[in-house]
């Protein structure tokens, strides 16, 4: 398994390979769903961690975010994402407290990094935001 | 020429795979594809649409995957058959998910990602290979409690396997008796669907064929004398496969327009039904009497399977998604 440092933080060539085209108009669209949709499951899981208490059923909401999280992101190739989003369900699933807690603090960088990659490849794509 | 058409529903939570599966989808030449972001609308749409085939995640709100697939398999959905192939597309693969996706027979299990060509191939796969579905009865009594681990029975497998498998060609003499239309036919169906054909309703196809096939089985059994037991066998399954083509027949008509085939096609279903009701209660030991009623049946099928009810399928035409 790579680590996340050295994965990319959004891999154009891999949602060309998903989607099997490589035209502006379906990366725009994969990719302006995929940060509206992501954005809303960032700020949950990042409201989810801010409590001191966790429980079994906010560990197993923090569970199905990630794991949901993880898929769109292997879709759209958000490799450094996807990468901390496995971790986090298996600490979820695992009701490892301490790797939750250091993971959750990671996803603070490793999110605005993405978040601003996106914005650059939709200009480059000609994508506007409303 | 006709396109064979057929339903997709692809039930997924996360809006940017739903999308992407949909879109998927509707790429295959002769589908209509139909979305679902949770397991209720999804069981609206298995409810008021013939699906053909489903696609569905595991983890979500509401009914899970598994649930609905529960609830497919053992004939809760008015328009959708209990036999469709279902294909499982998750994230993860836990052991007893996997158990009890093959306690419900699902077709595939596939692992995300996977990319769009893929899945194409797969859907078209599956929509060309015909899996054998136990009866709904059968997954309704299987534990509905989805914490349980559940099992189908291995011995039951291995029997409904073997019967098939242990078919014997049948005679030339009798091949020829048959194939009439010139063709050579497949040397070990008794009847048999010929390759590129359809109706133009995927489901009547699949009924069509499974009717061939089961009448083939017990005919083969018969001519082959196997124990009585295999032929009783085999001929419930050849009632059943009577009643499933009525049964499907029944609820797609009731949406469709193509007037002129249904007016055909209800006439060769009205020629049909007294030979299934002679299926359905002739004694196995009248030799002479299942003789009879299978040359009736094949005389049947070569009437029925023929222009115009019957065209070749333009499997290469236009999106129609």
């Amino acid at each position: 398994m790579a680590k996340p440092a050295t994965l990319p933080v959004l891999d154009l060539n891999v949602l060309i390979a998903m989607y099997g085209d490589d035209s502006a108009e379906t990366i725009t669209l994969a990719l302006s769903g995929f940060r509206r949709e992501a954005t809303h499951y960032v700020q949950q899981l990042q409201r989810g961690g801010q409590h001191d208490v966790l429980t079994d059923n906010a560990l197993a909401d923090t569970a199905r975010l990630c794991h949901s999280l993880k898929s769109m992101c292997g879709l759209v190739g958000a490799a450094k994402l996807m990468q901390l989003c496995m971790t986090l369900e298996q600490a979820a699933r695992q009701q490892d407290l301490i790797i939750l807690q250091s993971e959750l603090l990671n996803l603070a960088e490793v999110w605005p990094e993405l978040l601003s990659q996106l914005n650059l490849t939709l200009l480059q794509h000609g994508y506007a935001d409303e | 020429m006709l396109l064979k058409n057929f339903n997709v529903l692809v039930v997924d939570d996360v809006v940017l795979m739903c999308d992407f599966l949909y879109g998927v989808a509707k790429k295959v030449p002769g589908c209509y594809a139909f979305k679902a972001l949770d397991g209720k609308t999804a069981a609206e749409t298995l409810e008021n649409e013939a699906i053909d085939l489903l696609i569905t995640d595991i983890e979500m709100k509401g009914p899970t995957g598994l649930e609905l697939i529960y609830r497919v398999r053992s004939g809760s959905f008015a328009s959708t058959a209990h036999d469709i192939p279902i294909i499982i597309f998750s994230g993860n693969a836990y052991l007893e998910l996997i158990q009890q996706s093959i306690s419900y027979d699902v077709n595939d299990f596939l692992a995300k990602p996977i990319t769009a060509d893929q899945l194409i191939r797969k859907i078209q796969h599956h929509l060309q290979t015909e899996k054998q579905i136990k009866s709904a009865a059968h997954y309704l009594a299987l534990n509905s409690d989805f914490s349980a681990k559940t099992s189908v029975p291995e011995e039951n497998r291995k029997v409904s396997v073997a019967i098939v498998r242990e078919l014997n060609p049948k005679p030339e003499a009798e091949a020829a008796d048959i194939n009439t239309s010139g063709k050579k036919a497949d040397e070990k169906d008794f009847l048999f669907w010929p390759e590129q054909a359809t109706t133009g309703y995927f489901q009547i196809d699949r009924r069509l064929r499974n009717f061939a096939f089961h009448i083939s089985c017990f005919h083969n059994v018969f001519v082959g004398n196997c124990k009585p037991v295999a032929i009783e066998s085999e001929r419930k399954r050849a009632c059943e496969a009577c009643d499933y083509l009525f049964h499907i027949t029944k609820n797609i008509k009731h949406k469709e327009r193509r007037h002129q085939f249904w007016l055909l096609f209800d006439q060769r279903l009205e020629k049909l039904k007294p030979l299934a009701a002679e299926l359905n209660s002739v004694n196995i030991k009248h030799h002479s009497q299942i003789l009879v009623l299978l040359k009736r049946l094949s005389y049947w099928w070569m009437q029925t399977c023929n222009r115009p009810i019957i065209q070749k399928n333009d499997d290469n035409g236009a999106d129609h998604g």
